[in-house]
């Protein structure tokens, strides 16, 4: 390393007198690199990239090939290994789990879109209001934020279990005998752990949230009480629309979030009995003992065309107000 | 008027305050059980008043417990790691000396952020499996790397475009190369942005479950695979598990509290700050 200092250092200190004087910081710091700085800098930002394309992209993509194939991940994949759409036919037409999960990621999704996050934006509004002891607040509000959706369940299942939990006691249905089980019961289980999650998610909408509020321009607000708007309306009217690129941000982290769904309904019982999801799906099918990569595969591919709507949306709104 | 204002204030505490009581009461509750014997912990009705105990602590930190807490601890302080080395050159790079392309990559970056990881597991878990990584550390340190990574790179871009120009433009006049103008500029520069990032990597990989689920078992499993072969596996032993659930949730809620203010800007990938 010492020899590139040596070379490349005076090098360049030559350069700018020779570089054109008139164009922008940027484009002069961008002439001024040698060759080599060029293949230091391709480095520094290549090998990172090249992690991702290999262990994340690299293996999305060959999920959507596996989901051709009839493939049981042992040995080669041969051409009679390949049945075209077979896999989709059989997911959408006879594999009874499918349609279940989908609608269980699908209600998740509205559910926090339009349950969770609103609670959240709205307790921000509320703290951003200066009330006595909001960052104790804060605090209690981000602690399901740090804690691991493994803890978030077991927390969960402390207040959701039949008998002893803490909820069916302190309602006193444990006493009247007329026990809900949140957990077990499948015509409600997922609205019970749709609870946990919501919990976890109003604090995370309500930290981002919050912060969000605390950088709009405080005299944006003082000009529409001078002008005699109400307190929602300088909400809706002034300070909604200023936070869109916030508001992208949280729709789109919504929406990767459920679709992320996992850690909570496998820890309750293994995504079974009413907590069918599409993740747990791919799992079961393709990393147990049946092996069915190609069909785990087609259920993937699913997942990932659902999750490129809100990915796309989020990269463009984003792509265009940094420019 | 005064009075009015005076009075629907003092409502606004009282809903405020129960509704962080409520919001608050659910991991108090697990901590509680920590404390109690096993037979408190199960009891019907639950036991409110107990005098606490620090046996069932005692017996999961003597217990098989502290292995799966050291291999959260190597994936994650490893991964970490990795990130700051690998991800520090790339930020400065797209920030300080974009060059052709830098906006493409970076949200090739934010695009791997935002993927399933479900939907890239299955030819990643056979990958693991024929590179005999399966069940073992090095998978998970690999894997957490990566998907920290896109965090890394565009937090620390957001550190690092907070510094003036001047002081790059300054170092480079005085002939400073690459690898110095990183480590004896940038680096002491952004040494609190460096310390946030490498908190919410932590949190992240710390909490990380799917992966750790998938492709590890026995040998390699961390903190949260305890709790759950707990769960299914020996029955419930509430206090046992409240216990060691707590302890799993040490690290990650010093680490959030240390990092409150500069967990947001992660969680949004740096555009809030």
């Amino acid at each position: 390393m010492a020899n590139t200092t040596a070379t490349t250092a005076p090098a360049r200190k030559a350069k700018p007198g020779t570089g054109a004087v008139a164009i922008s910081g940027r484009r002069r710091r961008y002439n001024v690199l040698t060759r080599r700085d060029k293949i230091l800098l391709a480095l520094m930002v290549g090998i990172p990239l090249a992690l991702d394309i290999i262990l994340i992209w690299g293996p999305t993509v060959a999920s959507i090939f596996f989901s051709f194939t009839n493939w049981d991940g042992i040995g080669g994949i041969e051409a009679k290994n390949i049945v075209g759409l077979k896999n989709y036919q059989f997911m959408f037409t006879g594999y009874t789990l499918f349609w279940p999960a989908f609608t269980h990621n699908v209600i998740w999704l509205l559910w926090l879109t339009f349950v969770a996050t609103p609670l959240g934006m709205l307790f921000a509004v509320l703290l951003d209001r200066d009330i006595r002891g909001s960052r104790i607040y804060q605090s209690v509000f981000y602690l399901p934020v740090v804690l691991s959706l493994v803890v978030i369940g077991f927390i969960w299942e402390l207040q959701y279990f039949p008998t002893d939990g803490f909820i069916n006691n302190a309602l006193g249905l444990v006493k009247s005998g007329h026990i809900i089980d949140w957990l077990g019961d499948s015509r409600i289980n997922l609205y019970a752990i749709l609870g946990a999650a919501s919990w976890r998610h109003i604090g995370y909408i309500m930290i981002l949230y919050l912060a969000g509020l605390k950088s709009v321009d405080p005299s944006l607000r003082e000009a529409a009480r001078v002008d005699g708007a109400t307190e929602v309306q300088t909400f809706f009217n002034v300070v909604f629309p200023v936070m869109a690129p916030i508001n992208v941000v949280i729709v789109v982290i919504t929406a990767i979030e459920s679709l992320r769904a996992f850690d909570i309904a496998f820890i309750i019982n293994q995504g079974k009995n009413g907590l069918e999801l599409l993740s747990i799906l791919i799992t079961n099918n393709s990393i147990s003992e049946a092996s069915l990569v190609g069909f785990g595969s087609a259920i993937a591919v699913v997942l990932l065309l659902i999750s490129l709507v809100p990915i796309v949306t989020f990269l463009t709104r984003v792509m265009r107000t940094s420019q | 008027m005064s009075e009015v204002a005076g009075r629907s204030k003092v409502l606004w505490s009282i809903v405020g305050w129960l509704v962080v009581f409520v919001f608050f009461f659910p991991v108090l509750w697990m901590w509680l059980e920590g404390f109690k014997t096993e037979p408190q912990a199960a009891s019907t009705p639950p036991t409110i008043l107990f005098v606490p105990t620090l046996a069932e602590f005692q017996e999961v930190l003597s217990g098989d417990f502290p292995p799966f807490f050291i291999n959260s601890a190597i994936a994650s302080i490893g991964s970490t790691l990795l990130v700051l080395v690998l991800g520090l050159p790339a930020a400065y790079a797209l920030a300080i000396r974009p060059v052709k392309r830098s906006r493409d990559v970076l949200f090739f970056f934010i695009s791997t952020r935002f993927l399933p990881f479900a939907a890239s597991l299955v030819p990643l878990y056979l990958l693991a499996r024929d590179l005999q990584l399966l069940d073992n550390i090095l998978a998970l340190v690999l894997i957490y790397t990566t998907i920290n990574l896109p965090l890394g790179v565009w937090l620390l871009r957001s550190f690092l475009l907070e510094i003036p120009h001047d002081l790059f433009e300054a170092a480079r006049v005085d002939g400073a190369s690459f690898h110095h103008e990183i480590l004896r500029i940038v680096v002491p520069l952004i040494a609190p942005g460096l310390a946030a990032t490498s908190l919410i990597c932590l949190i992240f990989s710390w909490n990380e479950f799917f992966y750790a689920v998938n492709l590890t078992s026995s040998v390699a499993a961390t903190a949260p695979l305890f709790l759950v072969s707990f769960i299914s596996g020996r029955g419930l032993f509430y206090a046992k598990l409240a216990a060691a659930a707590t302890l799993a949730s040490l690290p990650v809620l010093l680490a959030g509290w240390i990092a409150q203010r500069q967990l947001i800007r992660g969680l949004t990938m740096g555009a809030v700050k």
